[in-house]
C-alpha cells in the first residue's frame, strides 16, 4: 500500500485540496456543462466525477476510484448544501488542523 | 416469494419541544443490525439528507466518504465529514443518502434531500389550523407520499379546467341569447310589401 499523502492530513486539507483541483481543472467545464450537479474530485488522482444527485455521484465515484480520496462540490455553489444555523452556532471548533 | 409490502401513504410525526416539525428515523450504515432509532428534526432550511453529530453516529457503522462544504445561513461556509449511510421509517421504508458529520451540533435533522429521497411531501399543521374537535387525533405533522399529492393536484387541475370550460360555455350562451333576443331593426318600406306608405 502507498504510503499516505502528506498533504492529507486532516479533513480541512482534503477539503481544500479538493476545491484547489477543481478549480484549477474542472470549474469552467463543469460550470459550463453540468450547473447545479454534484460533483466528487478523488484528491489523490485529481479525478472528478460528477451526477445529478449526491448519493449517484458517490456511487460512480466509488466504482471507478476504490482507494479514493473524495472531496463534493456542488456545481456552483459555494457548498454542496446549505444549512440553517450560522458560524456563531457553530461554535469556534472547526474542523481544521 | 413474498410480495413487497405496500408503502404507507403518509408517515407521522410530530411538534419538538422546541417547536420544530420532528419525526422518529432509525439510522445505520453497513448492517442494519446496528440501527437506532432517533429524534429528528425535519429543517427544510438543510438542503441535504441527514445532519447528525458526529459521535451519535459512531456506533452505527457509517461508512465515511470524504469531505464536504456547507453552506451556513451568514453566508460563510465549513468543512464537514461525510459519511454514507441509510433512514428508515416506519412502515418498513429505507433509503441511502449523504449523512453530514457535525463536530458542534448537538441536533439530528433531515433535510429537502431526505424528503426528496423519500418521495415525501411535508405537511404542516399550525396550531390553530386544526379544529378543536379534531386535535386529539390529527397529527401535526405528515409526510405524504407524492403519489398522493400527485393525484389530489391532478384532481384540482381537472376541476379547474372544467370550470373554466363551464364559465366559457355559460358566456357564450349567454351571448347567443342576447342576440336572439335583440329588437329587429326597422326595414326600408320599399322592401316590406305589407307597409302602407300615406
Amino acid at each position: 500500500m502507498a504510503p499516505p499523502d502528506p498533504r492529507l492530513t486532516d479533513p480541512k486539507a482534503v477539503a481544500d485540496l479538493g476545491e484547489k483541483i477543481y478549480a484549477e481543472k474542472y470549474r469552467e467545464t463543469y460550470e459550463r456543462d453540468f450547473l447545479g450537479q454534484f460533483a466528487v474530485i478523488d484528491v489523490t488522482t485529481e479525478q472528478a466525477y460528477h451526477a445529478p444527485a449526491p448519493e449517484e455521484v458517490i456511487r460512480i465515484a466509488r466504482e471507478r476510484s476504490p482507494q479514493g480520496v473524495f472531496h463534493m462540490i456542488r456545481v456552483g455553489e459555494a457548498g454542496a448544501f446549505r444549512v440553517s444555523y450560522t458560524a456563531r452556532a457553530a461554535g469556534s471548533r472547526r474542523l481544521s488542523a | 416469494m413474498s410480495a413487497t409490502p405496500p408503502e404507507p401513504p403518509a408517515v407521522a410525526g410530530y411538534l419538538h419541544k422546541s417547536g420544530c416539525p420532528a419525526l422518529k428515523i432509525r439510522v445505520w450504515g453497513v448492517s442494519e443490525t446496528l440501527a437506532q432509532e432517533f429524534e429528528a428534526i425535519v429543517d427544510t432550511g438543510f438542503s441535504g439528507f441527514l445532519s447528525m453529530p458526529m459521535v451519535q453516529a459512531f456506533p452505527l457503522g457509517l461508512v465515511l466518504f470524504g469531505t464536504t462544504k456547507v453552506v451556513l445561513a451568514d453566508g460563510s461556509t465549513d468543512t464537514k465529514l461525510t459519511a454514507l449511510g441509510n433512514i428508515g421509517l416506519e412502515g418498513g421504508l429505507n433509503k441511502a443518502g449523504v449523512i453530514i458529520l457535525e463536530t458542534n451540533i448537538s441536533e439530528i435533522l433531515v433535510g429537502v434531500d431526505f424528503l426528496n429521497q423519500f418521495e415525501r411531501s411535508l405537511v404542516l399543521f399550525g396550531e390553530r389550523a386544526i379544529p378543536q374537535a379534531l386535535r386529539s387525533s390529527t397529527k401535526p405533522l405528515i409526510l405524504i407520499d407524492n403519489k398522493l399529492i400527485h393525484a389530489v393536484l391532478d384532481a384540482i387541475r381537472e376541476a379547474a379546467e372544467k370550470a373554466a370550460q363551464d364559465k366559457a360555455r355559460a358566456q357564450t350562451d349567454a351571448a347567443q341569447l342576447q342576440i336572439q333576443s335583440a329588437p329587429e331593426t326597422n326595414a326600408s318600406p320599399e322592401a316590406d310589401p305589407t307597409s302602407q306608405s300615406n
